[in-house]
């Protein structure tokens, strides 16, 4: 069990609706991602799996490289690849911004 | 002969070094020499002979992807031939066989297949000894016909009243799916697990019909 976390201050977009996609279950992950009552952005992830901090960070980079919403995202990982967790935040944003 | 092999069939090998690693070193380091080569056949196609399975080591963090040839494979089990009376009675209080004990009894007029996934149902298979006290039982239902959703509804519920937690993934001739997903999200987008990766879709029984989004 590890927790990581990470800042993305440059995603300013005011975001209003709340979104929860996913399910905690062998190789996959749920994600719950809110309005951020702060400036910028915030990722909180707990995973099952130790030492990807690197993985994790390198998908946040490109997934704020896109989008600029200013949100909380907390992660609940049992093992999703890299594929599967930008799906999941894909069909999460995708929520959002119905 | 050992007939056609699907995702989550449990096979032995003929010898620990027939899985060549898809990872960074060629061999997967995790079999034990002393124990039959048992391994878990992974999703993806089976192309030129070749199988893409999974090694388990003793170990929670020691597994390792890797390929063998369906030439190397001696024998097989499928989850639904996997039961409890094979598990040795001093494993039986583990929180997961007791789960599986429970799903056995509340599905016995299943008009589905299904059986254990997982550790468990490597434990199962081949003896050795896998399963950890806080260990879900990972639940395989092997659905070639629509599930309904209120079906699905009333199999969850059922589920959710065992003793353990239940992970419980549904396989359709096309893909697998989270059945927790499809009960809260249907007939919303779920993760669909297919031989070609993994995408969003609603129509777990329709993907050969081209939904792919």
């Amino acid at each position: 069990m590890e927790k990581i976390e990470f800042n993305y201050p440059e995603a300013k977009r005011l975001i209003t609706k709340r979104a929860h996609v996913g399910v905690v279950g062998s190789g996959d992950m749920e994600v719950l991602l809110e309005p951020n009552s702060e400036e910028g952005a915030r990722v909180f992830i707990t995973t099952s799996v130790n030492g990807f901090g690197n993985a994790w960070k390198a998908v946040f980079d490109r997934f704020f490289s896109k989008f600029d919403g200013a949100v909380r995202i907390y992660i609940n990982d049992a093992g999703a690849t890299p594929g599967s967790v930008l799906l999941r935040l894909e069909q999460a944003v995708e929520v959002i911004e119905q | 002969m050992v007939g056609t092999l699907h995702v989550h069939d449990l096979i032995v090998l003929r010898t620990e070094s027939a899985v060549i690693s898809t990872q960074s070193d060629p061999a997967c380091p995790y079999l034990n020499p002393n124990q039959r080569p048992w391994v878990v056949v992974r999703r993806g196609r089976i192309s030129d002979g070749s199988i893409l399975v999974g090694v388990r080591g003793s170990q929670r963090h020691e597994r390792c992807a890797g390929f063998t040839r369906l030439s190397e494979v001696v024998e097989t089990r499928r989850p639904d031939q996997l039961r409890l009376l094979f598990a040795e009675n001093s494993r039986r209080k583990l929180q997961a066989f007791r789960t599986l004990s429970y799903l056995e009894s509340h599905l016995a007029g299943l008009d589905m297949s299904w059986g254990p996934g997982g550790s468990l149902g490597y434990e199962l298979a081949s003896g050795i000894p896998a399963v950890r006290a806080d260990s879900d039982l990972d639940f395989i239902l092997f659905a070639p016909r629509k599930l309904e959703i209120t079906e699905a509804q009333d199999l969850w519920r059922m589920i959710s009243g065992a003793p353990g937690k239940v992970d419980a993934l549904v396989e359709t001739p096309f893909c697998g799916f989270s059945l927790q997903e499809f009960v809260t999200t249907s007939p919303g987008k779920i993760l669909l697990r297919t031989s070609d990766g993994r995408v969003l879709g609603s129509k777990p029984w329709d993907l050969s019909k081209g939904e792919h989004s």
